[in-house]
């Protein structure tokens, strides 16, 4: 009978934790099929109108938020442009890292991660200045070293765990073998470290995608904002069209939960892994 | 040139071209903004001169500063504190073995992965004044008389921020602590349930130990992230209603591209990382005395 009464209240929690997070999902999704006179009424279920994709075809079209296709065509192309390099950058980083006997190693890395713990408020105020200076300010290339650099320690330090979990003989046998250093990377250790480097590439998305602050200063005109500045730009309007809206904020959601769902098993992996081996 | 030094050569080359971004775009920034925190550096004084540390000084005998700085921490230690208790609670649960649990492992960081914008948009939508979902809720069950825009109301604001924080972080805290408490041998529960400790003494003095080196990184890296943040409060209430959630993170940003003091804005966000950069070093130092 305690057994059985434990089973319950597992599963009472289980359900509260579960509702809890994904309440605000399922209301803002079922809400962005709703018609705008029904978001109003003031019922749960009851519509006067069918749900429908009306909102959605209202979004891309719709003088307040017809810009919408612009932003996402921006997110999109600065999302994976920086998460391209950054996978890049930490993979050749994080070999030199785990492999080459360098001074001050430790430094670097660690440098790197403490300053991803600066006030990124702070920083940006300079960085607006030296990104005028070199022309990059209202460019996708701005944008696009900003999201690097956030992206890149995690993704250095990430790797470079998954180099030093694979022996240094194996280098060895495979330069005997007569293999260069890179040409061990290329066939030996990439497939190896491959796990490392699909979170890796997820982080940087991730960051990149939802990055407000540094767009927010960086992009100036619709040649360049990005997803949340245009979302927010919807959000701050004196009036506020919610269904056009909702169905904004679904679409730019989307994207980082399908690339998720097709890494979790990794993500999670990866993100653990650290703080449990230390 | 011997053949070591040839492969440490190489391995500088190969890590150069990340250092520069950095040193362009973090460090230089860093050094630049503690020089601006001496200056009067504004719109208005395009060429900055030096005013000591006057502006340190105006900050540091402000009253307003202090409640900003106290509410900064508040906010902080409400997050961490509900985030690692819930964290904790959700961690055991998915421990247990039941049905579905691996679909809620999965499901479960979702509200990490999205963009804190979208998410403020989705607890707007929810406390909006009479068609959230919240206020329509309340109304139903009779308690019309609360309804309130959440947001817009000084003391519900704040709150209402601390729980998107739990709502964002939490997933991370439990999934981290999840993975720890794998790693915890079967023995040690085996030889206390021998000895006849109940369920609550196993917790305190087997799990929450072994937990120790988990727990101490989550929390750090939340505590650096929570105090950093300021998307959460400048997209869902701008520092309002009446001041009431305004924190260092916004006032950074607010005094810089709201009223263009770059030289006051700096000097606020150089205190910002000077606190930070002594927790920081307390991690650091924590994470070298754990691998020695």
């Amino acid at each position: 009978m305690k057994k059985k009464n434990n089973l319950v209240l597992k599963y009472f929690l289980l359900i509260l934790f579960a509702v809890f997070i994904l309440l605000p999902f399922i209301w803002i999704l079922y809400s962005s099929f709703r018609a705008e006179v029904d978001l109003f009424a003031g019922t749960f279920f009851k519509n006067e109108k069918p749900l429908s994709f009306e909102n959605y075809r209202d979004v891309f079209s719709s003088g307040q938020t017809a810009a919408f296709g612009t932003y996402f065509k921006n997110s999109l192309i600065i999302a994976s442009i920086s998460t391209a390099i950054v996978v890049f950058a930490a993979l050749f980083g994080a070999y030199a890292l785990s492999r080459f006997r360098m001074k001050y190693k430790d430094g670097i890395i660690i440098t790197m991660l403490l300053s991803n713990m600066f006030p990124q408020v702070l920083i940006v105020i300079p960085l607006f200045g030296i990104l005028f200076s070199m022309n990059l300010i209202d460019s996708y290339l701005g944008i696009i070293v900003t999201h690097i650099v956030l992206g890149l320690p995690f993704g250095i330090w990430l790797i470079k765990g998954y180099f030093d979990s694979i022996p240094y003989e194996i280098d060895e046998a495979a330069m005997i073998d007569g293999l260069r250093p890179f040409g061990v990377l290329w066939r030996i250790i990439i497939p190896i470290t491959a796990p490392g480097m699909v979170v890796a590439a997820f982080y940087a998305f991730m960051v990149s995608w939802g990055d407000f602050l540094f767009a927010s200063v960086i992009s100036q005109s619709l040649d360049t904002q990005t997803l949340p500045i245009g979302l927010n730009k919807f959000f701050g309007s004196t009036q506020i069209r919610w269904g056009a809206i909702n169905a904004a904020t679904v679409i730019t959601i989307i994207p980082t939960i399908v690339l998720y769902a097709f890494l979790q098993r990794w993500v999670v992996e990866g993100l653990t892994a650290g703080s449990v081996k230390g | 040139m011997t053949r070591e030094k040839k492969r440490a050569f190489m391995g500088y080359l190969v890590v150069l071209p990340a250092l520069l971004l950095f040193a362009l775009l973090m460090f230089y920034p860093s050094v630049q903004a503690f020089f601006d925190s001496f200056t009067n550096y504004s719109l208005y004084n395009q060429v900055p001169g030096f005013i000591g540390t006057d502006n340190y000084e105006v900050l540091l005998t402000d009253p307003d500063f202090w409640e900003l700085f106290g509410r900064t921490l508040v906010l902080v230690g409400l997050a961490v504190g509900l985030q690692y208790v819930l964290g904790v609670t959700l961690a055991l649960l998915l421990n247990e073995n039941l049905k579905g649990m691996r679909w809620v492992r999965y499901i479960i960081m979702i509200p990490w992965v999205i963009p804190v914008v979208s998410t403020v948009v989705m607890y707007d939508w929810m406390v909006l004044p009479d068609y959230g979902l919240i206020n329509m809720l309340l109304k139903n069950i009779g308690l019309g008389h609360l309804t309130r825009y959440w947001f817009g109301d000084p003391a519900f604001a704040f709150p209402l921020i601390v729980t998107m924080h739990v709502w964002r972080n939490m997933p991370f805290y439990a999934i981290t602590l999840f993975a720890g408490l794998k790693s915890i041998p079967k023995g040690f529960y085996e030889a206390a349930e021998i000895d006849g400790a109940n369920a609550w003494q196993r917790f305190f003095h087997i799990t929450l130990p072994q937990l120790k080196y988990p727990s101490m990184i989550v929390i750090v890296l939340h505590v650096l992230w929570t105090f950093n943040n300021f998307d959460f409060i400048y997209l869902s209430t701008g520092g309002g209603p009446v001041g009431s959630t305004e924190v260092l993170a916004t006032k950074v940003y607010e005094t810089a591209w709201s009223y263009f003091e770059y030289g006051k804005a700096s000097a606020l966000g150089i205190l910002m990382m000077a606190l930070m950069l002594v927790f920081s070093l307390a991690y650091v130092k924590l994470v070298r005395s754990d691998q020695a």
